[in-house]
This record gives structure tokens, sequence and C-alpha cells, in this order.
């Protein structure tokens, strides 16, 4: 009996512990909120919704930071712009000579960091140099730009050789100041306070990790003047669906992923909330597209790529997955607003029947009528490398359906990112399916040439054509600096891509932005993709205030 | 059992075997991270970035320990653990026991109050399931309890954020707190933010526990002990929560421990769709990213949880369990 | 998870339990007859539910009943294979140890002390990454994980049953391991490996549904799992298309407490002692 009173005593005991662990668990969370100053009411505050994986403010290690702080804190030389032209912002002017071996910016006056420190020549001389030797994916740098000497506001590059592709390479650096970063021998673990010190039209007034959320106020001192929008906030979610709930729901105002497209499926549920509008512009990049592997059989044959790019029903997949937001590409690859797009190739078409007879013509026939043609008596079942997003599958689901329609097998490798990346080095494919963003088409000889170059390496690109005729026409464009003779070798490139055949975009798209009603004025910006970007600060109201 | 051995050789031995356990434990965390196809060092560079020259690559490889044989790295990273270096985080661009301690207190924030709420919720629900048995009280519990332990639990937080967070407003759609907030405020907010998340993870691991508290009671139901108590004419509900759930709590204990590991990482679906920066999306985002130092610290710092569990619930029996005193 | 037989002591439980889970297979098995459109087949997205498609279709015009039909399958498929694949794999690893005490017995036991303290959800996350999406694969990385509480339960059964009079006597007699197995110890641990086998099949269900959920399953097979990945990552939950979300969530947990149900029920006819083991 004893041990039952003595258990009846303890159960008071149990039960204040319970309530101990309890408080216990309540004292985990972390107290340190983060600060934020109170308004004043009048201020315009934009809330920005986006889904990147954002983890420090550092620049250089964090990929997605890095983008955020190129159209927020930093300001680049030159920007794309509306009309897919250089357009002056640190440099005022610039100037490339006749052999394209130099480059001499003029950088504006008045400029300043947000420390209060003057921007000047130097500091552009000191970043430029800084990026070459020690960031690591600005590594190119170091095969292409010898010295950069200052001149008074001019800063002039003497390449090792000719590089005409360099103004666009600019348009995603941006400046650093040299007073901070001279001294920082590796930029990715650099922790100092001072790392989020840039020029632009933004200052990161705090990131809490936690909450998920950047708050940068407009710089008073902004030497373009100050933004219209006080306040901006990006607000990180994990998933997209969390994401159009509070844009519907009013916890956001707008939508921003860099080159990423707004899902189409996610546009019904924000037409019902009623207050969302939508701009729209086309899309720069390719967002699917199919590349062959080169090096297998018999992806290797012209004839046989030809046949593929036939057997593609692009109409259903311009309606289907991209929800008749898509429109039927041409051979050409890259979409029809690129500065110099070559508008005599002709559109992709879907004609099963002249798929069959170059297949039949290749020897590749259904001898055994099992549905899957044969070559040298092996069935034909190629592999699709594909990267496991949701729309990416879908596509590929259909591009299954028509290659086996006429008789071609695949089989869907479907892999993440990482996986995709390391199989796609290895060319371990026959076929795989990619996306071109705006600023990779844009990237090296341009015109998409950046991910078939075989010569170059980068973690989204292909590198499976190393035609010598190809190649050149990449080196010619590269060497001049010439607007006319560039014109003429992006039209050849195209033309190129057409022969050849690396890669088939699939479809070419009218990207939505969604944004609150009120808002008006936005830009829309190609290389960062969507409404939010350097050239809505000077331009965007909000209705009422 | 080890209970007939003199206490402090059965809690070396004990130790002993974990320790073993642990060491081997280590050894896998770092091999099977690297199983994975896929590079590191080619994710931080980013979409566009183009790799350039090898020596570059081979920089960065040198700078992040992933440099020369892979025995050679294993016995550099034995080291390290030896000496409480977990390593740098490639994705996080920090240490990686601060990116733990970061997101393990967010998962501890959720999982110990739902593990202490579940166990009271199920111990009075099956408590008094069990005492009224086969009533309409104990059909419908069982019946509620049941259904809650067989739904995909992500399934249902994605259906209570939808209704709960978007069609109702009443909670937040994810997250730990809205920011800007300090002090009681800040409390507040993360109290607000933990309903939906905490409220599910509660009731489904009361769910579990129900089962094992109502068998329990039923199993002392008609015991002499119990009987006696009756007859000195204590209350029902004096009787019920005096011996029957006392009785209970062995096991409760037993079944908590042996589900905390599982509980610690189980979340994971939960914590991504309530965009909860737990341990869950930690590692979810450390696999995709084959950030192997943040894979290596997080599950030796799970498998630590749950020997400490383990031991703990080995050792709260002994204590609880009348038989064994 | 083995208490509840009381409440559902009276057969309407079990027989429930068992007329669901008769249900679902023989919907899994009949798929190809009786799902009114091939789920493979597109066509124009998002439609309500309506005569020609009970449950509407999917983001690229799928009809989502047929997919609910078909997803059976896979789900079914890998639940049963993977439980049948870990089942197995304990009760040997169980056996095995509980036979051989000794080194072997300490290393069998070693390994599944390791492999109970291993986080279990991002280790299959990561190993499903290592193997690449198919069904075996799933199938494979569920049931090589899942092996060592099964391993557990009957090595602890086997030592009892070992130390039990009869059979010290009939050793003494001279009767050989192996005739002690058959005649002795795999009668006992049958019905341990039976409702083992049907909790297994409920844990490995909800397994593939998370794995598929998160983009590991093979992408063009149907099931259940990778229904809600579409209904989440392509608009069904924020566009509160509950015909698209809500069946196959349901289809799941309805299958998980079927399975449920029939364990308590197993449990309940077989050896008493059986209880104390499992609560272990």
């Amino acid at each position: 009996m004893s041990k039952r009173v003595s258990v009846g005593r303890r159960l008071p005991t149990l039960i204040i512990g319970l309530i101990l662990a309890i408080l216990l668990a309540a004292s985990v969370l972390p107290l340190a909120g983060c600060g934020g100053s109170e308004e004043s009411g009048e201020d315009v505050v934009l809330k920005v919704g986006s889904t990147k994986s954002y983890k420090t403010t550092n620049k250089f290690s964090d990929y997605w930071y890095g983008i955020l702080s190129g159209m927020t804190t930093h300001d680049s030389l030159i920007k794309l712009g509306t009309d897919m032209k250089p357009v002056p912002w640190l440099a005022t002017a610039w100037e490339v000579s006749a052999d394209s071996q130099q480059f001499t910016f003029t950088i504006a006056e008045d400029v300043k960091w947000h420390d209060g420190t003057p921007l000047t020549p130097e500091d552009v001389r000191f970043s430029i140099e800084y990026h070459r030797d020690k960031v690591a994916n600005s590594a190119w740098m170091k095969d292409v730009i010898d010295n950069v000497q200052v001149d008074g506001q001019d800063v002039i590059l003497n390449l090792k050789k000719p590089y005409g592709n360099l103004l666009t390479e600019f348009m995603t650096y941006q400046p650093i100041p040299k007073h901070i970063w001279e001294n920082v021998d590796d930029p990715n673990t650099y922790d100092g306070e001072d790392r989020i010190v840039g020029s632009g039209p933004y200052k990161l007034e705090s990131w809490d990790e936690t909450a998920g959320k950047f708050t940068f106020v407009a710089n008073e001192d902004y030497f373009q003047g100050k933004p219209n929008v006080d306040k901006l906030v990006v607000e990180v979610f994990k998933n997209m669906d969390a994401l159009v709930m509070a844009l519907s729901t009013g916890d956001i105002d707008t939508w921003w992923d860099y080159s990423g497209e707004f899902p189409y499926t996610h546009v019904p549920a924000l037409i019902k909330s009623g207050d969302i509008e939508f701009a729209s512009a086309t899309f720069l990049g390719v967002p699917a597209a199919l590349g062959f592997n080169f090096d297998r059989s018999p992806t290797d044959q012209l004839a046989f790529r030809q046949a593929v790019a036939k057997a593609i029903n692009y109409t259903e997949i311009a309606s289907l997955v991209f929800y008749s937001y898509g429109t039927v590409p041409t051979y050409g690859f890259v979409p029809s607003t690129h500065p110099n797009f070559n508008d005599s190739i002709p559109s992709l078409e879907y004609d099963t029947a002249a798929a069959a007879s170059l297949l039949d013509s290749l020897g590749m026939t259904d001898s055994d009528s099992n549905g899957t043609r044969e070559s040298g008596g092996q069935e034909i079942v190629l592999d699709l490398l594909v990267q496991n997003t949701a729309t990416n599958i879908r596509c590929s689901e259909l591009v299954k359906q028509y290659l086996e329609a006429v008789g071609i097998g695949i089989h869907i490798v479907s892999v993440d990112s990482s996986t995709w990346v390391a199989k796609k080095d290895a060319m371990e494919y026959d076929m795989v399916f990619f996306r071109a963003t705006p600023w990779g088409t844009l990237m090296h000889a341009g015109e998409g040439s950046g991910y078939f170059d075989s010569r170059r390496t980068g973690q989204g690109v292909l590198h499976n054509l190393s035609i010598q005729e190809y190649l050149d026409a990449c080196d010619a464009r590269l060497n001049t600096g010439n607007a006319d003779e560039q014109r003429v070798l992006d039209l050849q490139l195209q033309d190129l891509h057409e022969e050849y055949l690396p890669g088939l975009a699939l479809v070419w798209i009218e990207s939505v932005y969604p944004y609150r009603e009120g808002w008006n004025g936005w830009v829309i910006d190609h290389i960062y993709g969507g409404v939010v970007n350097s050239f809505s600060w000077s331009t965007v109201t909000k209705a009422g205030n | 059992m080890e209970r007939h051995q003199h206490p402090a050789a059965a809690v070396a031995s004990k130790a002993v075997r974990y320790l073993i356990v642990l060491f081997v434990i280590i050894s896998l965390n770092f091999l099977l991270p690297r199983l994975m196809p896929g590079d590191p060092v080619m994710n931080v560079l980013g979409e566009e970035a183009y790799y350039g020259s090898p020596e570059v690559l081979e920089e960065l490889k040198a700078e992040w320990g992933l440099d020369g044989p892979l025995y050679v790295q294993y016995f550099r990273y034995l080291g390290n653990y030896l000496k409480g270096d977990w390593g740098h985080s490639f994705l996080c661009m920090r240490p990686v026991s601060e990116a733990i301690g970061l997101h393990l207190r967010w998962t501890l924030a959720l999982v110990l109050p739902a593990i202490i709420l579940g166990a009271l919720l199920a111990a009075i629900a099956g408590a008094l399931a069990a005492w009224y048995r086969k009533s309409k009280l104990d059909i419908g519990f069982s019946a509620t309890f049941l259904s809650f332990y067989s739904m995909p639990h992500y399934w249902l937080a994605m259906v209570l954020l939808f209704v709960f967070g978007f069609l109702l407003g009443w909670f937040p759609l994810g997250k730990v707190t809205s920011g800007d907030t300090t002090g009681l405020a800040y409390v507040v907010d993360v109290g607000w933010h933990m309903v939906l998340p905490l409220g599910l993870l509660t009731v489904s691991k009361a769910a579990y526990d129900f089962l094992v508290v109502r068998n329990s009671v039923i199993s002392i139901y008609g015991e002499d002990y119990v009987l006696m108590a009756q007859a000195k004419g204590l209350s029902q509900m004096a009787v019920l929560f005096k011996h029957a759930v006392r009785n209970a709590l062995a096991p409760l204990v037993t079944v908590t421990a042996i589900q905390f590991g599982a509980i610690l990482s189980g979340t994971l679906m939960i914590e991504i769709v309530f965009s909860w920066p737990g341990m869950g999306t930690m590692i979810y985002e450390a696999i995709g990213a084959r950030d192997y130092p943040v894979l290596q610290g997080a599950f030796f710092i799970i498998a630590v949880c749950m020997l400490v569990a383990n031991f703990i619930a080995d050792m709260v029996y002994v204590w609880l369990d009348p038989r064994t005193r | 998870m083995a208490r509840l037989r009381q409440v559902m002591q009276g057969n309407k439980a079990r027989w429930a339990g068992i007329a669901m889970l008769v249900l679902f297979i023989l919907c899994a098995m009949l798929a190809p007859w009786i799902a009114p459109l091939d789920p493979w087949e597109f066509g124009p997205a998002f439609l309500r539910p309506s005569t020609t498609n009970l449950l509407g279709t999917n983001d690229v015009g799928q009809d989502i009943f047929s997919e609910l039909l078909y997803g059976a399958r896979n789900s079914l498929l890998v639940g049963f294979a993977a439980a049948l694949l870990s089942v197995s794999l304990g009760a040997i690893v169980g056996l095995v140890a509980g036979f051989r005490k000794g080194i072997l017995d300490d290393l069998l036991m070693g390994a599944t002390d390791v492999f109970l303290v291993m986080p279990m959800l991002p280790l299959a996350i990561l190993v499903s990454v290592y193997l690449g999406p198919s069904i075996w694969n799933l199938t494979l990385v569920i049931g090589l994980l899942w092996w060592p509480s099964t391993a557990r339960v009957i090595r602890s059964q086997v030592l009892s049953i070992r130390e039990s009079g009869y059979v010290e006597s009939a050793r003494a007699l001279g009767a050989s391991d192996l005739w002690i197995m058959r005649r002795h110890v795999l009668p006992n641990v049958v019905p341990l490996l039976m409702a083992k086998f049907v909790l297994t099949v409920a844990v490995a269900m909800l397994m593939e549904a998370s794995l598929s959920f998160l983009g590991l399953g093979d992408p063009i097979a149907k099931s259940w799992g990778m229904m809600l990945r579409y209904a989440f990552l392509r608009g069904g939950f924020v566009g509160g298309l509950w015909w698209w979300y809500a069946p196959p969530g349901l289809a799941i947990g309805l299958c998980i407490l079927s399975l449920t149900l029939i364990s308590f029920s197993i449990e309940e006819k077989s050896d008493p002692r059986l209880k104390r083991v499992l609560e272990r």
C-alpha cells in the first residue's frame, strides 16, 4: 500500500515537471526578434514575395541574394534597356575600340556608397580586378581582362583578346566599395556588417532569416534620385502555393523570382481574388527545350534530330502545359524579342508523316511491329534526362507520347538538379530537357550559343556542339564590338542553329507578372525577369500616395 | 534485459554500446551523402556560372575540404569531429553548428510541446475512453484518433493551411514569425504562427499515444488494487487518475522515446508545407545542394538525440514501472 | 500501435477493415477495366466533376477518377512489396540473431541499433536520390530501411521461446535447431510477423506518398502521392479544387485505416504474450 501512496504524491510532481518542460520548450524560442523601426504611415511600402532560397546577405556566396542585391543595393555599369540595347547606369558613356580589345567606361560623378564615401573610378577598377582575381564565378575574366586603368572619370579595360560581348557580361556585375573589400581575401566567407554596402537605390535595413524577410529602405542620396517606393520588403516563401495565397489575401503586393516564370496554373486563383492585375511580356529565354547528345547514336545524326523536331506537337504543348500563353518557336531557338532575331528561319512544325519518313530513311523501321523502331536490330529507346520539377515532367510526358507515336521509345530519367548537372556534364543521356534563362540566351556569343558551344562549361549549359563552323561563328561574334558585324553574325548563329539543331525550343512564352491593383507604372526588365527591377523604382506609383 | 545486472555495470555496457553505434553512424554520415550523384561546388556557383578553368574548381574544393582521396577526407573529417569541429556549410556559408543551432531550436519549439501536449491529451482521452469503454465517448475518441493516425500528415497540413490560413484567414500562411516584432509581441506572433503546425503535430502524436494509454488502462481494469481503491470509496475519477493513468505512463514514455527521432525528422513534410525553418527543411535543402557538412552534422545530432532519448526512456521506465522497483 | 484491440473487439471493425482493403485491391487490379478513361490521355485541363469526368480533370486534362484507380495499383504495390521485403529481412535477421547468440547476434543487433537511430525520412530521400526514380527503387529503399524494428521484435520473441521449458527439454532430447525452429519458433512467430507485415504496409504506403510528393517517385507512374504532388505544385490547393487534392489524400488515409484495423484483429487472435513484445 505504501507504494501506492507515494505514487499518489508523485503525480502532482510529475504534472509540475511537465509544465516546467513546456516552459523549457517555450524558452527554446529565440527571443531576439528583429527590430523594425516605426513607420510614419505615409511611406510607400512595396511587399514582394519570392520563393528562392536565400541564406546570407553576402552577394558573393549567396547566388540568390547576389541577384537581389543587383537590383536593390548595387548598381551595374550598364543595364539592358527595355529596347534590348545597353543603357547607361553607373557608366554614363562607354566606348569600344575598333579591335574590341579596349573598353572605356565613363563613370558618373557624385555617386556615393551607402556609407557616404564617394564612388570613384578607382572603386570600379578595383571591383573589376577583384571579380577577376577572387570571385569564382567570374573566372572567365582571367582569360579576357589583361589590365584595368583609371583616367579621370574613365575606366579603361585592356583585354588579352577581342571580346565583343563584354558589354552584355557587364550588365550583371556590380562595383563594390574598395575601402571595404580591399582587405578581404575570401569574399565567400566575409561576414562583416559592411558587406551589404552598395551604391544602389536601396539600402538593406534588415534580413530576418527566421521570418524570411528582407527590408530595404530607399537611398535618399541615390544619384538618379530617390526611388518612388520608400520601403521594399521581400518576403521569402518555401513554396509557390503559400506565396500565391499571400498574394491573393493581400499580404504581399507582387511576385519576383529571377528569370522565373510565374506558374500559369496559379493564375485562375489570383483572378478569382479580384484585385490582382497582370503585366505581361514575351519571355526572353526558353522555358522548355530539348538538347541532343552528339556523342551518342542516333542523336548524333542530323536527320534523326530533325525527325524528333517534326514529331513534336508544339501547339499542344503551348496550350496544355502553358495554357495558351505559349507560342510555337522557330528552328532558331531564341525568341523573337531578341535584338537580332532572324525572322527568315521557319517555325517548327508538327508533321508526323515527315518524321516517319526521315526515320525510315535512316533505316530505322519497326520490323517486329511492336510500335518501337529498331536500328541495326536494336530497339530505339532513348534516355530523356529531366530535372524533376512539375512543369518539366509534364512537358516530358508529352514529349514521350509524341516520340513514341512515331516509334521512338523514351525512358524519362527524372532527377534532382544536382544529379541533372552531374549526368549532363558526364554526357549520360540521349536527350536532355533544359531551359535557357533570359541572360543565358545572351551569354557567350549570344543567341543561345552559351548553352551549345562545346568549349563552354557551366551548371546550366549543354556544351554539346563542336562543329567547327559553329565554333568559328561564335569566335567571330565574340571578337567584334561592331554593331553591324554583330548583327550579321547573330543572324548566322541562328541559321547555324537551324542547320545543326543542337537543341530544340519546345515553346516560347508570354510571361505574366501579377501585381496588386493600384500599383501603376511598372517597367518590365528582361534580364531580371518581371515588374520588380531597377527601372520600376523610379516609375512605379501607388494609387492614393 | 540488463536489469538483473548491477546498475552501474548496466549503464557502462550501454554506454559502450552507444559509443560504438555512434562511431558507425559518424562513418555512415560521411559516406551516405557522397553516394548521391552531383557536385556541391557546382551548386554554389549558380545556374549561369561559367565553370571556367579547372583550377578554380580545384581551389574551391580544397577550400571546402573536398580535395584528395576519399579516405584522406574521411580521416580529416573524423579528426575534425573529435575536435568538435563540424565543418562549414557550403550552402549557408556558415559553420554547421551555427546552422543546426538555428534550425534545431525551431524544430524543438514544435516537437517538444507537441510531445508533451500530445501525451497529456492522450492520457486524458485514453483514460476516459478506457474507463467508459464501449460507450459513445470511447467510440468517438477512438474513431477520431484513429482517423488522424491514418491520414497523411502533410496532406492534412495542406488542407489546414488552405482552410484556416487562406479561406478563413485565422492563421498565417506558414513561417514562424512575421518579423518586425520584439519582446512580448514577438512571442505572441510566434505563438500565432505555431497554432496550426503545433495543433497538427500534437493531435497526430496524441493519436498514437491514445491507443497506448487506453490499452494500458484497460489492462489494469479489474486488478486487485484498483478494485480495492474503489471499495474504499474513492471516486471513479480519483481511482482512474491515481492508478490507471500512472500505470500507462511507463509505456507512454517508451513509445515517445522510440518515436523521438522519427518525430524530429518526420516533421520534414510538415515543415515544407508550413515554410517552417526547422531541421527538416534544412536537411531537405542540404540534400538538394549536396551540402555534405550539414547532412553529416544533422544526422549526427539526430542520432545523439535519439540515443539520449532512449537512454532517458530506459531510466525513466525503471523509475516508473512498479514491477521493476 | 498494438493496442486498439479491445476497442475494435467486435468483428465489425475487422470486417470493415478487410472490406475496405479488398475494395482497394479490387480497384487496383481491375483498374484497366473499370477506369472510365485512360489516365495518361491529355485533354482540357481543370474541368470540374461531371458525368464524363467523375472527379474532373487535372492540370493537363487527365481524368482524376481514372488516375485514382490506377494510382491504387502503384501505391498498394509499393506498400505490399516493400513490407514483404522489410518483414522478410527483419524476420531473417531476428531469427538468426535470436538463435545464434554471440558475435553474430551482437553484430546484427548493432546494425539494428544503428538503423533505429538514423532519421528515416531524410535517409530515404537520400537513398532515393542515389538510386534514381522508379517504383522498384522506391520499394527497395523502403524495404531496406524498415526492417530493424521487425528484427528486434522477432529476436526477443525467439529468445523468450528458446528459454521456455519445452524447448529446453526438446533440446535436451537432441532436437536439431532446424527442428526446434520449425516446431516451436515459427508457429509462435508467424502471427507476430503477420501483424508486423500489415502495419509495415501502412508505413510503406505513407512513405511512398511522401517520397512521391517530393518528386522522388517514377514521374510517369500514377500513384496517390504523385497526384498530391501535382495538386500542390500545379494549383490544386490554392485554386480550391477539392475534387483534385482531397481524393488521393482520403484514399491513402482509408487504406491505412483499413490496414490498422486488420492488424489489430490479427494481434487479437494471436498469442497473448505478443502484447508485451509489441509494447517494447
